[in-house]
């Protein structure tokens, strides 16, 4: 009896059911699934399309990311696919959409870009949320929101990679430069405020402002870039006794960035409490508003982000021996003059030795001879070719014992300076070896490549490296260890960042924008990094990392950067010129100008102070700084890419492009 | 009628245990228990294939659409109630599914057309928990599965064009890769 009536049911079908009945099924249903319902029949497709079941996905996989600023872009976006601009523009080729504009020009911000513009045609232009689902998931749309990167977080242009789950960044400043490539969801968030990049951020809660509230503050290095935000907490004044505390009655605010050392001038700032608008130290930079952060959460996610960074100060509190700058300068003087250099022939000794042991394979002696000093031999002492490629750079080790280059064939040749053998370390890198430094007092060695990676190796057992240091998200230029806190080391990358290490943390424990061709830190003292990037070369604090000096002068791009062997003075090679540069007074004290091939590379005589030698185009120039006299030396088939020396042995060595390393003496 | 024999063993089984919970819950605090006894309590439904059953009023409870008869009735053992859209075998469908406490394991063990039927029971009768625990179980079910599996399962009619369909494919293709077997 109750078989025959089943068969008498007609089919259900799920259209019969009350709305409600369909709609609650379509709710539970994935992205993925609502879209292949839509295809079932013109119904659905009407349901499965509608703004009602795609707002719920949006804001459940997008909400942490996107906040209203997106949803007003993309109303532009659909605006103009609305309009037909873009599509019926036959003139242009263009397949992205720009989003709006902020700001006053020059100072314009974009507000969003979106790369295929397809995706909105036809009828998806009416199905808001659905074609922003679309734009988001397929990586089409760079959206705004803001991105943490050490302590600050930037006002960026973020769009998702589907394949990695992670996210790119482009910066607003410096020409959309990637801001990184891999961001995890953790390091993205929506705006906090709705203040455009270039705005100061009226704030609210300065008058309330006590010490230990958590803040953010705008902050821009100069009137032309946009804002970004960093994390500070509020202090108290010098003059405050904290146990009857007034501070926050004062019309001063003090500011703290706790992750500078807490004798470092970068920690504390004043500003004045009452001043809405942009406030300046004129070595600092410029403030802009300040946003108390009153939710928990939020200052929960700083902590937990930067535990590293918010302790740092804890981890440099040792670095204060270095001495003062004054200290290195006096010292200078003395070595200043010639006489000092009296021990040469015991240096010249070591030679003999080294040449009779004639090893024959590529040593070839030659010597040149120069007048620019009395006395003075320059000559070829040995070379070797062992690459197949380009040798772009080269290092001796603190004791003078070890020469290691490296180059286009993404391996390290180390060479025994007593016994001329040679051993290479395993190609681990995946692309050239841009930069090989040794670790000070230790056969350690780090390798800077283009694969954006940074290893550590030991000469002793070249055969895997010892640490792979991965955070940069370019090609990493070069590298450089402290001198004496042998435990850090720093690398730039091709997009202006230089990122601090600590040998024993995998990650990097600071970051900051500035370099982009070379990194090298003052000798002896380490009180400051040296960093190339364009025509430029900046000095910054080692402590609190803060731009100190730029030297400007060099019309192109600067190659090579190298300190005399005290840390007082600093030559940059571009192709046209020479410069050398004094720190203690900031200015170019010697220039010389290139007549014949482009200059490449430069380094200081390890014994004669007077003298720079300078890596041209196949030959060497030496180049006495203070009679202004030029000697050229023949050297290499092709560029020579980079220079060393060591002032233990008074040897020099040249890495050339012509795939060959040569010592000098 | 043998059924019906069968079913209300089924019940009286299940009544034992029933109490229990009961029993169980009322320690927390029943604050549900309504202005009539609802101990042993039982309520006649008649189905659409003419049986009669006798349900746990725990169970009608849950039927919004009796429960507001029951409100306004002064209810006795002898009052029958006909639920014409529901048959017997579904209702006791219901009864399992009640009583297991909407485990997802027993909506599992459900056709294709028995979820159709228990959600339209459970839209008609207004059981609204029943309703969510179904709604969920099918689109379980439609999770991942082709067009084509959907149209069958809900009986469906493609009516798009055949440029409307060409259209569709070309776009979001992304949706139709890695689709499960039917």
């Amino acid at each position: 009896m109750e078989k025959s009536i089943k068969l008498n049911l007609p089919p259900i079908s799920l259209l019969d059911l009350p709305e409600s009945t369909l709609d609650f099924i379509l709710k539970c249903l994935s992205p993925m699934d609502l879209c292949r319902m839509s295809k079932v029949c013109v119904l659905l497709k009407g349901k499965c399309e509608s703004d009602e079941f795609w707002e719920n996905h949006i804001k459940e996989k997008w909400g942490r990311v996107i906040g209203d600023a997106v949803y007003k872009e993309w109303e532009w976006h659909i605006a103009i696919a609305k309009d037909g601009v873009l599509l019926n523009n036959q003139h242009t080729n263009q397949t992205g959409s720009m989003g709006s504009f902020s700001g006053v020009w020059p100072n314009l911000c974009l507000g969003s870009y979106l790369e295929h513009f397809k995706l909105l045609n036809g009828k998806n232009s009416n199905n808001f949320m659905m074609s922003l689902y679309f734009s988001l998931e397929t990586g089409s749309f760079w959206f705004p929101a803001q991105v943490y990167k050490e302590l600050v977080i930037y006002n960026a242009l973020v769009k998702y990679d589907s394949q990695s789950n992670t996210f790119q960044a482009r910066y607003q400043n410096r020409d959309w430069g990637f801001l990184g490539r891999n961001i995890e969801w953790d390091m993205v968030r929506a705006p906090a405020v709705d203040t455009p990049p270039y705005v100061v951020h009226v704030s609210h809660c300065s008058h309330n402002l006590k010490p230990e509230d958590h803040v953010e503050i705008q902050w821009r290095p100069d009137t032309q870039s946009p804002y970004d935000w960093w994390y500070a907490v509020i202090g108290h004044l010098d003059s405050c006794n904290q146990n009857c505390c007034r501070c926050h009655y004062s019309d001063t605010l003090i500011v703290e960035f706790r992750q500078y050392p807490e004798e470092s001038d970068s920690r504390r700032i004043k500003l004045c409490r009452k001043k809405n608008e942009e406030q300046s130290d004129q070595i600092e930079g410029y403030y802009g508003g300040i946003r108390k952060l009153e939710n928990e959460d939020e200052i929960e996610t700083w902590k937990r982000l930067f535990p590293l960074q918010i302790q740092f100060q804890d981890d440099m509190e040792d670095f204060d021996d270095v001495g003062s700058l004054e200290d290195s300068v006096e010292s200078f003087h003395s070595h200043d003059d010639m006489e000092h250099f009296g021990d040469v022939d015991s240096l010249d000794d070591n030679v003999e030795s080294f040449l009779s042991q004639d090893d024959g394979d590529g040593t070839n002696p030659s010597e040149h001879h120069t007048d620019a000093s009395q006395g003075f031999t320059f000559g070829e002492v040995g070379s070797m070719r062992n690459s197949n490629s380009k040798v772009v750079c080269c290092h001796f080790s603190s004791d003078g014992k070890l020469l290691a280059s490296a180059g286009n064939d993404k391996k390290v040749v180390v060479w025994n300076m007593e016994t001329l053998q040679t051993e290479s370390t395993a190609e681990e890198h995946s692309l050239t070896v841009t930069d090989v430094r040794f670790r000070p007092n230790s056969t350690q060695l780090a390798t800077s490549s283009s694969d954006s990676t940074v290893r550590l190796w030991d000469a002793a057992d070249p055969l895997f490296s010892l640490q792979v240091h991965i955070g940069h998200t370019s090609h990493v230029a070069s590298l450089d260890f402290h001198p004496t806190k042998n435990d850090l080391f720093c690398s730039c990358d091709d997009i202006n960042e230089i990122r601090f290490w600590n040998i024993n943390q995998y990650s990097s424990i600071q970051g900051f924008k500035g370099g982009s061709t070379q990194v090298r830190f003052q000798p002896r003292v380490g009180h400051l990094l040296a960093a190339a990037s364009g025509s430029f070369v900046s000095l910054f604090d080692v402590e609190t990392c803060m731009q100190m000096h730029t030297f400007q002068g060099h019309s192109a791009e600067v190659h090579f950067v190298c300190w005399d062997p005290n840390g007082d003075y600093l030559a940059s090679v571009s192709e046209e010129c020479v410069k050398v540069w004094s720190i203690a007074s900031g200015e170019c004290i010697h220039e010389l100008n290139c007549n014949g091939e482009a200059f490449r590379s430069c380094v200081f005589h390890p014994i004669y102070s007077t003298l720079l030698v300078i890596g041209a185009y196949q030959s060497l120039e030496l180049w006495n700084m203070v009679e202004n006299k030029i000697m050229t030396i023949p050297a290499h088939e092709c560029v020579i890419s980079a220079l060393a020396q060591s002032p233990v042995t008074g040897m020099i060595a040249s890495a050339s492009h012509d795939k060959s390393v040569k010592i000098w003496k | 009628m043998a059924e019906r024999g069968e079913s209300s063993e089924a019940v009286m089984l299940k009544k034992t245990e029933e109490e229990k919970l009961r029993k169980g819950k009322m320690i927390v605090g029943d604050e549900s228990k309504a202005g009539y006894e609802e101990e042993g309590k039982k309520v006649k439904l008649v189905t659409s294939d003419g049986v009669t059953m006798e349900v746990e009023i725990s169970i009608v409870k849950e039927m919004e659409i009796i429960q507001t008869f029951i409100g306004a009735t002064d209810t006795d053992d002898s009052f029958i109630f006909p639920i014409s859209n529901v048959s017997s075998h579904i209702l006791n469908q219901i009864i399992e599914l009640v009583k297991g406490e909407y485990d997802q394991e027993l909506a599992k063990k459900l056709s294709h057309d028995e979820l159709k039927e228990i959600l339209v029971a459970a839209n008609y009768l207004n059981m609204k928990t029943l309703f969510h625990f179904i709604a969920t179980a099918i689109a379980n079910v439609i999770q991942n599965k082709s067009v084509e599996f959907v149209r069958d399962f809900f009986g469906i009619v493609n009516d798009f064009t055949e440029e409307e369909e060409a259209e569709l494919r070309k776009t979001n293709a992304w949706a139709f890769e890695g689709v499960d077997e039917d």
